[in-house]
């Protein structure tokens, strides 16, 4: 079969929906309240070297994915249990992004309706996408993806009459400390959560170009939450940290001249197709980590069953929205802190020596070459 | 590869079993017996015609020409055979032993005369037209091209009318569509390559490119699945579409098919590969991609901005032709909000008393729509008037008098209906998304319509025509090739070809070759 490829384009818009799908509507944490803005940076500025790490490790070993290296770095029995600790992590997140998009039909959208019925709608769309692989995935976001942005464009201006920029006063008004607290955990979701992209750049056409990818995107993604919140700021003021879906309710506010108002449904065009790339991708993921731990051919075979699990979590995961908020922002961080920072950090360090030796013997081998010569 | 393609020609002509059946002995000297075999071998077929003649003057030349009634020229036959050869005085203008040669050299006045032993191929050829010309005394024939069916002329196609450009269109011969095409492209690149597809009815086919423009991939992969064919059958190149296409189940098609030879030109000189099949005014083209639903020959003869509005209305309409439908759905039924207030109360006004609830109503009338386009291909024409009114009278405005639609249900209905007419290349297409995305809004309002666009956008990702993504693969486009796409750029801007079919020689006007040198 062909291999998969995606070029940087593809892959940088994929980052940037992975990274605002859920975001957008979830926001970042409230507790800092009109300084929410701020935590976002925070929590980009606190991302960069994690990031550097990241595509630093795929740069080492191009046209692997992490699995691969993790075998390559670790030997094989740590690497698989690596492997099994990457794999639960992406299948977990994909389920909580799942709930998450089931938590806003259940709450908003219909309310009536069992959150079961959503989940599945969504999870199949889910399941042809993973089936259909990386390339399509990419191809289709990048195609969807200006839209997005247009949307977005339109309801920020539409949303203009309706902006009290003193919201945003005083700044750091609650001195640092809720600043930081929060950034660290817009730093855990979503921008490090891009750790699971490691398990599909190994598709990247070319091999320098992770750094770039992984920047672009998490900047462009970064730059779009940032204003997304101020603007939620300025609408709601302090109000933001007790609204579940701040961006929803921010966007329902507006109201131009009779004719164009409640137009909330925009911001879950948003909303669902991000939770789509989301979910697919970790769908992927979880797919290609049991491949290679079980030595199958290819993931596609049992991607249907990874997906009717995921559902099937997802449906069980948190008893309610409460829970969800308070596992996002308050556990989460902590929780996926193994995953994003100290298991990249290991890797990164042992594939650093690992390839100082391989490029020594290299050049020692030349150097020989060049001396019986 | 191509050694391997003429090897195997003889081993797969089923013609082999039909003369094995018979007799496989090869023609014999005498003349009665080689008439007996051809006899044997057109067994019950009473077209046959035998004809035999000797030369007055010399008698040892008994002769006979047999051919198939009603596929020959007859004045050819009586003026160019016959009449020579009983006319010539043979007995002082044979100069040398070999009477048949000499025949096919000084008597027979034609311009394609073979010697042939092998029965198989007599066959084949006398099927086709030719005329066996039989001499007493020699184990092998002449085959004379006498070809001459009645053929329809060469009109202006019904499926594709245009109001400026050429007016011609393909016939059901495949040597006149090749003259067609050939008059259009006078260029030793233009090849031909002809392929018989079919075990029972031998159907000619040719593949068509320019030798230094058209992909070589693509050219070796269409003549891989071409191989693959096993088929007892080609009526129409439908068949062959369909055995060919890259994604067999998918709606979408991915092989083009045209009845216009100045499409057929344009699309070669694109670096694309023409594949004509004997029988069908239909050429196919590969590879196929999206934006070829949205082009049409006209676009690039009339100014290019009438041609770019055009296209747009054209790739428009068939977006709304998709989705309207399923829009209008979920708005009414689940989001009444995003409506503004008056038009929100005209249309629950007009749905007051209506039994029937909206997503029933808009399947039955894109039902009734399909069954009247369907009368409408199907009927014959002299009764077109009764179905003009009963669909638009009866249906449209009794139904909503009556109180069984609503009339925002009859003007969706007639937008979906008219803008899916303009594409019909993809009707199938649209008609499966259209259900598709209806029941999805039917089922979770406007999230549901958004899961199964995205399902509509994934499956349009993941199909390739002959290599080439379908979609043309937008992050990959270079500029030009966007400039043929959903807007067409002036002649003088198209310096390139577009790059993404994978040709070669991509300057297309030469100021750009200096830009590249």
């Amino acid at each position: 079969m062909r291999k998969e490829q995606i070029i940087d384009k593809e892959a940088i818009c994929l980052l940037i929906s992975f990274i605002i799908g859920s975001t957008l509507i979830v926001g970042v944490s409230g507790s800092s309240k009109n300084d929410a803005w701020l935590s976002s940076i925070t929590g980009f500025v606190m991302a960069v070297p994690v990031l550097l790490i990241y595509s630093r490790i795929l740069t080492l070993y191009p046209q692997k994915d992490l699995f691969d290296i993790l075998t390559l770095v670790i030997g094989k029995i740590a690497g698989k249990f690596v492997t099994v600790v990457y794999t639960l992590y992406a299948f977990h997140l994909g389920s909580l992004v799942l709930r998450n998009f089931g938590e806003f039909m259940n709450s908003f959208a219909m309310p009536e309706t069992p959150m079961i019925i959503p989940l599945v709608a969504m999870g199949m769309v889910c399941i042809i996408a993973a089936r259909l692989g990386v390339e399509v995935l990419g191809r289709t976001t990048t195609y969807f993806l200006p839209g997005i942005f247009l949307i977005l464009l339109i309801v920020q201006l539409l949303a203009l009459p309706q902006l009290h920029i003193n919201y945003l006063k005083p700044v750091l008004g609650n001195g640092i400390t809720p600043v930081l607290k929060d950034g660290y955990s817009a730093f855990a979701f979503p921008f490090a959560e891009t750790v699971v992209f490691m398990g599909v750049f190994d598709a990247l056409k070319t091999p320098k170009s992770p750094k770039k990818v992984y920047f672009l995107g998490v900047v462009i993604a970064a730059a779009i939450i940032t204003i997304t919140t101020v603007r939620n700021i300025a609408v709601l003021g302090n109000m933001l940290g007790s609204f579940y879906f701040p961006s929803y309710e921010a966007v329902s506010r507006i109201s131009i001249g009779n004719v164009i108002e409640r137009i909330e449904i925009t911001v879950s065009f948003v909303f669902v197709f991000g939770v789509f790339v989301k979910t697919s991708v970790c769908m992927m993921v979880a797919g290609k980590g049991i491949e290679k731990l079980l030595n199958l051919k290819s993931y596609r075979s049992i991607i249907i069953q990874i997906g009717v699990l995921m559902i099937l979590f997802a449906q069980i995961i948190y008893d309610n929205i409460m829970q969800m908020r308070l596992w996002a922002f308050k556990v989460y961080p902590y929780y996926a802190f193994p995953m994003q920072v100290i298991l990249p950090v290991i890797i990164w360090i042992i594939a650093e020596i690992k390839n100082r030796k391989i490029r020594k013997m290299y050049s020692n081998a030349d150097q020989k070459a060049e001396d019986q010569q | 590869m191509l050694n391997n393609l003429f090897k195997k020609k003889p081993k797969d002509s089923p013609t082999g079993k039909e003369a094995n059946t018979a007799e496989y002995l090869g023609l014999s000297k005498t003349l009665e017996k080689n008439i007996a075999l051809f006899k044997s071998i057109f067994e019950n077929d009473e077209t046959l015609v035998i004809r035999e003649f000797q030369n007055k003057n010399l008698k040892a030349a008994r002769c006979c020409i047999l051919y198939i009634d009603g596929m020959v020229n007859s004045e050819i036959i009586n003026q160019n055979i016959i009449l020579p050869v009983l006319r010539n005085d043979l007995s002082v203008n044979i100069e040398s032993d070999n009477l048949l040669n000499e025949l096919m050299c000084k008597v027979i006045v034609s311009n394609d005369v073979k010697e042939k032993a092998d029965i198989n191929e007599i066959v084949g050829s006398i099927i086709y037209g030719d005329t066996l010309f039989l001499l007493d005394g020699y184990d092998k024939a002449l085959i004379i091209s006498t070809k001459g069916w009645q053929i329809r002329s060469v009109t202006e196609p019904d499926s594709a009318k245009v109001v400026r450009g050429p007016r011609e269109g393909f016939t059901e011969s495949i040597l006149v569509n090749l003259s067609l095409l050939r008059r259009k492209i006078k260029n030793p690149q233009l090849k031909f390559r002809f392929k018989e597809i079919g075990e029972r009815t031998h159907t000619r086919t040719c593949i068509c490119y320019i030798g230094n423009l058209a992909s070589m991939d693509v050219l070796s992969q269409l003549e891989q699945r071409l191989e693959k064919i096993k088929i007892d059958g080609i009526i129409d190149s439908g068949y062959i579409q369909e055995l060919i296409k890259d994604a067999p189940y998918s709606p979408f098609e991915t092989v083009g098919s045209t009845e216009r030879p100045d499409v057929i030109a344009a699309k070669l000189l694109e670096g694309r590969i023409a594949l004509f099949v004997d029988g069908s005014p239909f050429v196919l083209t590969v590879p196929y991609v999206v934006v070829e639903n949205f082009q049409a020959n006209e676009d690039y003869y009339n100014n290019y901005i009438f041609a770019t509005m055009n296209r747009l209305i054209r790739g428009f309409t068939a977006v709304t032709s998709i989705t309207i439908p399923a829009i209008f759905l979920s708005l009414v039924t689940y989001h009444q909000e995003m409506l503004p207030t008056p038009m929100l109360l005209s249309i629950s006004s007009s749905r007051q008393n209506v039994p029937i609830p909206t997503v029933a109503s808009l399947f039955i009338m894109l039902f009734i729509f399909d069954v009247l386009r369907e009368v409408g291909v199907r009927m014959p024409t002299p009764i077109g008037q009764t179905v003009s009114i009963v669909g638009s009278l009866v249906l449209g405005q009794a139904a909503v008098e009556a109180k069984l639609v609503s009339a925002p249900v009859i003007i969706v209905t007639a937008i979906t209906g008219i803008t899916t007419l303009i594409n019909m290349n993809f009707i199938s297409a649209t008609i499966i998304f259209r259900t598709l995305l209806l029941l999805g809004a039917a089922f979770l309002g406007i999230y549901g319509f958004l899961l199964c666009f995205i399902i509509l956008y994934l499956h349009l990702m993941s199909i390739r025509s002959f290599g080439v993504p379908y979609m043309m693969n937008v992050t990959k486009a270079q500029n030009h090739d966007g400039q043929d796409a959903w807007i067409r750029a002036p002649w003088w801007m198209m310096t390139t070809r577009p790059k993404i079919i994978g040709g070669r020689d991509l300057p297309r006007q030469p100021q750009s070759k200096n830009e590249k040198g």
